[in-house]
């Protein structure tokens, strides 16, 4: 609880804290000063498709137990006008911890194996700008100094009404002027309380990548659940997931992971509401995880659930896949997800 | 021989298909015997073999068509004759007649006929009292018993054209209906005995037993992990794991 404690405070300090100390840099382009204007949420979108950029930032994580890991990392971007960029991400160490240190190594290790996972699904991205413009305000809290780039602080408000007042995040965000390049993120729930922190200290508007960063599997991107299907050779038990009843959420992407370690195949399926996401995890050929539990034997269909503030996670099996249903921690509305999903799955 | 069949092949439309030259032939032939007014027909007859199949038709019937047919007895009956007679005129009201009396009647009884007269039709027994009842009634009847002025021909041939294209319309009508008609009973035959075989299939393989076929609803529990599962957005969340 202190360690959520003071990384609120540190948000809170980092919000409020005046940077006239900072060198700020104005680009040159062709010999005239370009004049940062008003981040929008399209500015951003197109930022995302177009905008190299090398940034070394710290990432702060926060466990289950509330404990708080400052980790350094440099992310290097090479867009290339799909929401897919080329980018590599490289681990730089924990802070406060000396290099080679057991925990200094497991993040490492961790960033070798999920680093993909950090830029694709742990930051912020505009997704689609129709439907977050449908769903979230912005809204212009002045300008601010972020890494010596003169930054726009702006505020992502969700417009979610009832029942979904208090399941969507609210954003932080302090924008380039420039590039419109999120320099420092910040995520809350409607309890202000912090899940996820970005800071940029250095900014660069180029980029000299030479190896970008791969997942440790083979990623394919599909155009659709069909062509997924028939990509993993049509197993049984597979489905299309009915979203029609989620509201704001759309199919974001769809992808099959493969992992080569075990073979094993898996199809992700994003949602979006243009900026918050929700998966749908079906991995195909698996064992069923409550085989062995009193309930399996006499019929029962069971969903295993973990919630709390950050992460909605929920499990189930039928017919040799295992389904894996995640979101944010307040998201309650993907219990009836995983519920509608498991009848889908009994009646295919 | 089939020339004259192929001429009325060509005859398309609502035009009889047995040409010109056979129907002249056909004229003289009786159904009481073969008469021979004219020898040129006669020829045609046995050059025509459409025609000469018409003729030996005709001879085969001529035995039957020469005796008038005894009626039944009951036919001779009054009171068949009388349920006849009033069913003749219940259609004859409640027909195109029957619409065109009761407003022509109307229109009389508003216009030309003086109050009282036809008494609102109240006082009136029957048509014909109606019609002796004043002058004016008496030159409507006059006008209605009188022989109606032959249509002109062209009329006529129009009037027999829209006859004729209402009755192939007809035709046509109920052959559509009844072709949609035998495959939509088909299929809803089909469906229903798939049904019923599916059903029995099921019901005989598993019984009462529920499973995921049937429509009963599975009941679905959660149960709380303590640690959250190894996804992707919880790895997002969470980085690194334990």
């Amino acid at each position: 609880m202190g360690s959520a404690l003071s990384l609120t405070a540190v948000a809170a300090l980092s919000l409020s804290a005046p940077a006239t100390s900072q060198t700020l840099t104005v680009a040159q382009n062709n010999g005239k000063a370009a004049v940062p204007s008003l981040p929008s949420l399209a500015s951003m979108e197109q930022a995302f498709l177009s905008q190299d950029y090398t940034v070394e930032q710290l990432r702060r994580f926060r466990d289950e137990n509330g404990s708080v890991v400052t980790v350094r990392e440099r992310l290097e971007v090479d867009a290339n006008g799909t929401a897919r960029p080329d980018f590599a991400i490289t681990f730089l160490g924990v802070e406060g911890e000396p290099p080679g240190s057991s925990l200094t190594l497991e993040w490492q290790q961790a960033y070798s194996r999920h680093g993909t996972l950090f830029f694709r699904h742990g930051s912020f991205h505009v997704r689609d700008m129709i439907k977050a413009a449908s769903n979230y305000t912005l809204h212009d809290f002045g300008q601010v100094v972020r890494a010596g780039r003169v930054a726009r602080r702006m505020v992502v408000f969700p417009k979610a009404v009832f029942p979904h007042t208090a399941d969507k995040p609210i954003w932080v965000i302090e924008v380039d002027g420039l590039t419109s390049v999120p320099l420092f993120i910040a995520e809350f729930d409607s309890q202000f309380q912090m899940f996820a922190n970005i800071e940029a200290v250095s900014f660069s508007a180029s980029v000299q990548m030479t190896a970008p960063t791969m997942p440790i599997g083979a990623v394919t991107p599909m155009a659709n659940f069909v062509a997924a299907e028939v990509f993993l050779g049509s197993p049984t038990g597979l489905i299309n997931p009915n979203m029609s009843l989620v509201q704001d959420y759309d199919l974001d992407t769809v992808e099959v992971h493969h992992d080569p370690i075990n073979g094993s195949q898996r199809l992700i399926m994003s949602y979006t509401d243009g900026i918050d996401q929700f998966m749908v995890v079906q991995a195909i050929n698996s064992l069923d995880p409550f085989a062995g539990l009193p309930s399996a034997t006499v019929g029962a269909h069971t969903i295993g659930r973990f919630r709390d503030p950050a992460v909605s996670a929920l499990v189930f099996w039928e017919d040799g896949v295992s389904f894996h249903i995640a979101g944010r921690g307040a998201m309650q509305r993907l219990d009836s997800v995983a519920r509608s999903v498991y009848l889908q799955a009994l009646s295919n | 021989m089939s020339e004259a069949r192929g001429e009325s092949s060509e005859s398309g439309g609502l035009r009889p298909v047995v040409s010109a030259a056979c129907r002249r032939a056909l004229v003289g032939v009786r159904l009481d015997g073969l008469g021979r007014e004219d020898q040129v027909e006669w020829d045609h007859i046995e050059q025509c073999a459409f025609c000469a199949a018409r003729v030996r038709a005709a001879s085969g019937i001529a035995a039957f068509a020469s005796q008038r047919p005894e009626a039944p007895q009951e036919l001779a009956m009054p009171a068949l004759l009388d349920s006849i007679y009033e069913r003749a005129t219940e259609d004859a009201e409640q027909g195109v007649l029957g619409q065109w009396v009761a407003l022509a009647g109307g229109d009389l009884a508003d216009g030309d006929l003086a109050d009282g007269q036809l008494a609102g039709r109240a006082g009136i027994g029957s048509w014909q009292d109606a019609v002796v009842a004043s002058p004016a009634e008496a030159i409507a009847a006059a006008e209605l018993s009188k022989t109606p002025p032959p249509p002109l021909p062209e009329v006529w041939s129009g009037v027999r054209r829209s006859i004729l294209a209402g009755v192939v319309s007809d035709r046509a009508k109920l052959r559509t209906p009844r072709h949609w008609r035998v495959m939509f009973a088909g299929a809803a035959a089909i469906m229903v005995i798939g049904l019923v075989s599916v059903g029995g299939l099921f019901g005989g393989l598993f019984g009462s037993v529920p499973n995921k076929h049937t429509l009963a609803q599975p009941v679905i529990g959660f149960a709380d992990f303590d640690r959250a599962p190894d996804v992707e957005f919880a790895i997002a969340r969470y980085g690194r794991r334990r």
